[in-house]
């Protein structure tokens, strides 16, 4: 290496390290949108930061999307899901100037949109139905967890709120009253949803290790840090030194996530009520038991009496004493009214409870609990990551998570607003303003637009973290409605479009590529919430002789098939699907070859392109062209040509070129000798397997 | 692309970068100075490849992620067939002879056993199998392989192997990515990722009757690499081989319905590209169809065993008898790295976990699979391939030499253990390492799993500190900071 790069490199390096001077750790600005030459374009606040960004590079932005264009971006970003040819129609024809605007209202009040964002959160939480790692066994209650972030979604839940109640629900005034109770201990699964080593022989290896999946999970989660790296050394990049590791570690350590570490190990779960509640329920059963018990006894003692006179030959009404029977009709009143005050359990969810008895962990060579420690370290957080905000106290007793939640929802916190404002950039526009979502440390990527950025998490905590402003902010933006057509001046100072003078094309994630094809055919069934694992709770989904009690024939949204880890659904997995065994900020798409096989051969497209072309035939029939019939010259004399439209106005929200329309009835000719089913069966199957269906252009 | 867990898990020998002492002390520590400014670069040029990595496109050869690349250095081996014993077979039942064991049969262990247990142990258990030396090299085998017995010569068995977890999960994540408690690429997807492959018409990884348990995909999966280094599986555990196949691999129409399908289709594909612009993903996207359809006829060719003579069926056992299915195994794997797969796989299924019934379990295992590996060692030979094809063969860990649950069951251990290979650079006919007296502990010459793996990676012309993938914030390699080449056994 020559010594001029060997210099450069370590400048680099240096300039790096500089921990002080690191932008995500210092306070969030105050900025305010630049003035830009030409404000017409402008719709919002966001649009004057794009602009200049763009006038620094010498670039114009991008002439508006098409209606139809834009109604399949906001569809697909808000919902998940295509429009229908019925929504595009009304949508083009629309003419009010408020016509965009409403169409965001309405995709945002549909129950989809939140089926579409929790997805998004899942990721991130690293949702799984099953344990994965080791020994796969079902988290049978996970999905109330899935099903409430669709309700906190839908619901616009603040997301300070959002936050507070996955890190310390269970602790917050909200757990006590029984109206919030179930959601506020339903949210805390995100910190035991994570694989575990079940059959770990080293129980005291087992609890450290889940302790680190959950730093690492929360602090990648929150703060865009691997605080995890510390756990067996300093930070190399990041100022996080592993008594930092140990002081964070520690909160978690002082929290109950285990029902049992015995192997195979169980992962805690909680009724979903408040604590009291729960203890009248216990009592409530515990009266009906005994009012059961004192019945049965008597009866018992009437019907003995009664088979000593049948016995004896006496007469039953006589040898039986009368006291004893009304005695036993009163008890059977008891027992009856008891048993109708029974208190019905709430469902068991995935949850936390803070450990009997706190504990400040020492700090372990090498992250090795089996090493020498040293001195116990205070529990805590990185100080370095959030300058000037101040953590705690903690509470006598407590494990200090009702603090952390505190900490990171202080208005003030540097990172926590930022990163999730980035997060919903990122899900918006398939790339964040900080390219690595997750990781905002010093070896993560920078912000394209640092002062937009800290404007919109300013704007977001001072809205009271409201995500659908956040959202309408954004999707309203005319940076957000630019075509996306590439163009040869842009492309050359900017082809990665970092400065977005374009809309990047993208293609859709693995979920949505299936709910699309439901929708086309016609067989998505719509249903929100429920579980679709048919494995009990704590079983086996998956063993070593390949079985897989997991089902996705369903045609539910893809959101609701089980989530399980180690055998991910094939689909998905072909489908750059996340890892749910991790946090994962960003997906890759790529391009692979059985993906094209699955579209080509699976039986799951192959089904729905028939159900397609079932309901293409029944919607559109074709007339039995008659020989004698005159042929319009301005008209298609191919009697497929209005079928074909249909199939395009459905799949695609427009009508096919005239290209297309020649194209497709030459295929649907040369395949006649099929019959007309299997033939337009394979062209259904062909327009599913097209890039456009599957691109949000 | 980001990922997963960037845990810096006793990540390095390198000075922590902290400050500007620290690096000036990282600077001038010799080693570190190189290794520091090697990281740096790697760095910069990890970088811009970043926002293109999350985009792979597959192509023909020469470009496209399955591409063949060139080594780091000139390798002893193109392919690896990995035979795996899962479930444990036990070492001091079939390589490991250990005169002690039989003479002390029924003592209390003099050593001291392992912290950590998987279950409790009795005291030893001499092997019911009887041992003697084999071929020139005179290597002892058990009388449960008596055909291994017979190539021995050109076997190489390191006998000092240990691992880190008593447990199945954690063992088999271990030996199939190197991480236990992590979702990491398997070794299989890292050297196709390292290396490509020799023919783009098939995957490059291929494993053949996987299992989901233990770990299941994750010991075949790519994680956070590209998905074009995913292992493909050839079937399941618990189905018969003779059944197995590739998924989607068959059209459900006529072929040439199907060619005019993909014809139509890739006229809608390109017109719909030449509205957006050039777009790298787009044309990888009518590429990969074409690619798709390549493989549909490449693959049934491939996996068709009419075409070998019954000679060879009969020498891998393909005869309805135990040793079918272990042998169609052995066969097709034979056939995948003709046709130029850079790594196959094969899966005994989960058998050989003797906790009891010894006798009667690891007799019937061995019959299933001893035949078929002789034949496999033998047909790679006379076919000129075994210099450059590596066979490895073991399991996820051995087994105690102490019994357990009365005289006719053994404990894992993961402690020492026996594996060999074969061909592609080895020394043929040789032994390394040792446990100790009685089999228990790896004792001489140790070799970790890291140590297996950076070995294998070698042979294969790959340093492994050197084949790395940027994922959240940090480099990662199959052997994490661990891996030393276990240059003795290299011919």
């Amino acid at each position: 290496m020559p010594a001029s790069l060997a210099t450069a490199l370590v400048a680099v390096a240096l300039a790096r390290a500089g921990a002080d001077s690191h932008w995500s750790w210092k306070p969030v600005a105050a900025t305010a949108p630049p003035q830009v030459a030409d404000d017409r374009w402008s719709r919002n606040e966001i649009d004057r930061f794009i602009r200049a960004g763009l006038a620094d590079k010498g670039l114009e932005p991008s002439p508006e999307a098409s209606r139809r264009t834009l109604l399949r971006r906001l569809s697909f970003d808000l919902t998940g899901l295509p429009p229908t040819a019925a929504q595009v129609a009304a949508f083009e024809q629309d003419t009010r100037p408020d016509a965009y605007e409403r169409a965001v209202e309405e995709l945002l009040a549909s129950p989809a949109h939140g089926e579409r964002w929790a997805r998004h959160w899942m990721d991130v939480a690293r949702y799984a139905d099953s344990n994965g790692l080791d020994e796969n066994t079902a988290f049978a209650n996970a999905w109330r967890y899935r099903d409430w972030l669709v309700r906190a979604f839908n619901g616009n839940l603040p997301i300070d709120r959002f936050i507070r109640m996955q890190v310390a629900g269970d602790l917050l005034p909200d757990a006590q009253r029984a109206e919030t109770a179930a959601d506020s201990l339903t949210a805390t699964g995100f910190l035991v949803l994570g694989p575990k080593v079940l059959a770990e022989p080293d129980k005291e290896k087992l609890v450290y290790d889940l302790v680190d999946e959950q730093v690492d999970v929360f602090s990648k989660a929150f703060l865009a840090e691997s605080v995890s790296c510390a756990r067996c050394h300093d930070h190399k990049f990041d100022p996080v030194s592993q008594a930092d590791y140990f002081a964070i570690a520690g909160i978690f350590r002082s929290t109950d996530t285990m029902a049992s570490v015995a192997t195979v190990a169980r992962a805690l779960e909680r009724e979903a009520s408040p604590v009291d509640a729960a203890e009248r329920r216990v009592r409530s059963h515990q009266r009906a038991d005994s009012a059961r018990a004192a019945y049965s006894a008597a009866e018992w003692q009437a019907s003995a009496a009664l088979q000593r006179a049948l016995d004896h030959g006496t007469s039953p009404a006589v040898a039986m004493d009368p006291v004893a029977r009304i005695e036993a009709a009163g008890l059977l009143a008891e027992a009856q009214a008891a048993e109708a005050a029974r208190i019905p359990a709430e469902p068991f969810v995935l949850s936390v409870r803070d450990a009997a008895k706190p504990v400040d962990l020492a700090l372990h060579v090498r992250g090795d609990h089996t090493k020498a420690p040293g001195p116990a370290i205070p529990r805590g957080v990185p100080a370095a990551l959030s300058q000037g905000v101040a953590f705690g106290p903690i509470a006598g007793g407590a494990s200090g998570r009702l603090a952390l939640a505190d900490w990171l929802t202080n208005p003030d916190h540097p990172l926590v607003a930022r990163v999730f404002v980035n997060r919903v950039w990122h899900w918006h526009f398939g790339r964040g303003l900080v390219e690595s979502p997750s990781d905002f440390g010093t070896r993560g990527g920078r912000p394209s637009h640092p002062e937009l950025l800290d404007w919109l998490a300013r704007d977001f905590v001072a809205s009271g973290w409201d995500l659908r402003r956040l959202h309408r902010q954004i999707v309203t933006s005319a940076a957000y409605r630019q075509a996306s057509a590439a163009r040869a001046d842009c492309m050359a100072i900017d082809p990665g479009n970092r400065s977005l003078w374009r809309w990047t094309p993208r293609r859709l994630e693995a979920e949505a590529i299936r709910d699309t094809v439901l929708a086309v055919s016609g067989s998505l069934d719509r249903t929100v919430g429920g579980t679709l694992l048919k494995t009990g709770n704590f079983d086996y989904v998956t063993n070593d002789q390949s079985a897989n009690a997991a089902q996705y024939g369903a045609p539910r949204r893809s959101l609701y098939l089980p989530v399980i880890r180690n055998a991910i659904f094939p689909f998905f997995a072909t489908f750059d699907y996340t890892d749910p065994s991790v946090s994962i900020d960003a997906r890759p798409s790529t391009v692979i070859a059985p993906q094209a096989l699955y579209m080509l051969n699976s039986p799951f497209v192959r089904e729905e392109a028939k159900a397609w072309a079932a309901r293409l035939r029944e919607q559109v029939p074709v007339a039995p062209a008659a020989a004698d019939a005159p042929v319009l010259a301005s008209r298609s004399p191919d009697p497929a040509a209005d079928r074909i439209r249909a199939a395009y106005r459905q799949a695609f929200g427009r009508s096919p070129s005239e290209r297309e329309l020649g194209a497709g009835s030459a295929f649907l000719a040369s395949q006649a000798s099929l019959g007309e089913d299997a033939a337009w069966a394979a062209y259904a199957q062909a327009l599913l397997a097209t890039s456009e269906l599957v691109t949000i252009d | 692309m980001t990922d997963p867990r960037e845990q810096h898990r006793m990540c390095t020998n390198r000075e922590p970068v902290g400050t500007r002492r620290d690096m000036l002390r990282a600077c001038c520590a010799g080693f570190g100075q190189t290794a520091f400014l090697a990281l740096l670069a790697q760095e910069l040029l990890a970088r811009p490849a970043r926002a293109d990595s999350r985009t792979e496109v597959a192509g023909g050869a020469g470009s496209g992620p399955l591409a063949p690349r060139i080594p780091h250095f000139a390798p002893r081996a193109k392919r690896v067939i990995f035979l795996f014993m899962h479930g444990g077979p036990s070492q001091v039942d079939t390589f490991d002879y250990k005169p002690l064991l039989q003479r002390d049969h029924g003592k209390p262990f003099p050593g001291s056993k392992p912290r950590v247990q998987f279950a409790e142990t009795g005291n030893l258990l001499g092997s019911p199998w009887k041992f003697a030396q084999h071929g020139q090299s005179g290597a002892w085998v058990s009388e449960l392989f008596p055909h291994v017995a017979q190539v021995v010569d050109d076997l190489c068995f390191v006998k000092s192997l240990h691992g880190s977890n008593p447990a199945h999960g954690a063992a088999l994540l271990k030996i199939h990515t190197g991480s236990e408690n992590f979702v990491r690429p398997s070794m299989g997807s890292w050297i196709t990722y390292g290396l490509g492959s020799e023919n783009q018409d098939l995957p490059g990884f291929v494993t053949i009757s996987p299992t989901l348990g233990h770990g299941g995909v994750n010991n075949y999966s790519s994680a956070f690499l590209p998905a074009a280094y995913h292992g493909t599986p050839f079937g399941v555990t618990g189905q018969p081989a003779s059944k197995a196949e590739f998924a989607h691999m068959t059209a459900g129409m006529p072929q040439g319905t199907q060619r005019a399908q993909l014809d139509l289709l890739r006229e809608l594909n390109r017109e719909h590209m030449a509205r957006i612009g050039g777009d790298a993903s787009l044309e990888g996207r009518i590429e990969a169809f074409e690619l798709a359809f390549r493989m549909q006829s490449e693959a049934p060719w491939v996996t068709d065993l009419k075409a070998e003579s019954p000679r060879t069926l009969e020498m891998y056992g393909i005869d309805g008898g135990p040793t079918e299915d272990f042998g169609r195994q052995c066969l097709l794997a034979r056939r995948f790295s003709e046709a130029g797969v850079r790594f196959v796989q094969c899966t005994h299924s989960y058998k050989w976990d003797q906790h009891g019934d010894l006798r009667k379990g690891h007799t019937q295992n061995a019959r299933e699979v001893d035949k078929p590996i002789a034949a496999l060692v033998r047909d790679l030979k006379q076919r000129g391939m075994l210099e450059d094809t590596l066979v490895v063969w073991g399991g996820e860990f051995g087994r105690t030499p102490a019994s357990q649950g009365g005289e006719d069951g053994r404990d894992h251990n993961p402690h020492g253990f026996t594996w060999f290979l074969a061909g592609g650079g080895v020394k043929p006919g040789f032994s390394f390492g040792a446990t100790d007296d009685y089999g228990w502990y790896a004792a001489e010459e140790k070799v970790h799993v890291h140590d297996m793996h950076a070995t294998i990676l070698a042979l294969m012309g790959i340093d492994h500190e050197r084949l790395t993938y940027w994922s959240a914030g940090r480099e990662h390699r199959l052997t994490d900071v661990h891996g030393k080449v276990v240059r003795q056994i290299m011919a």
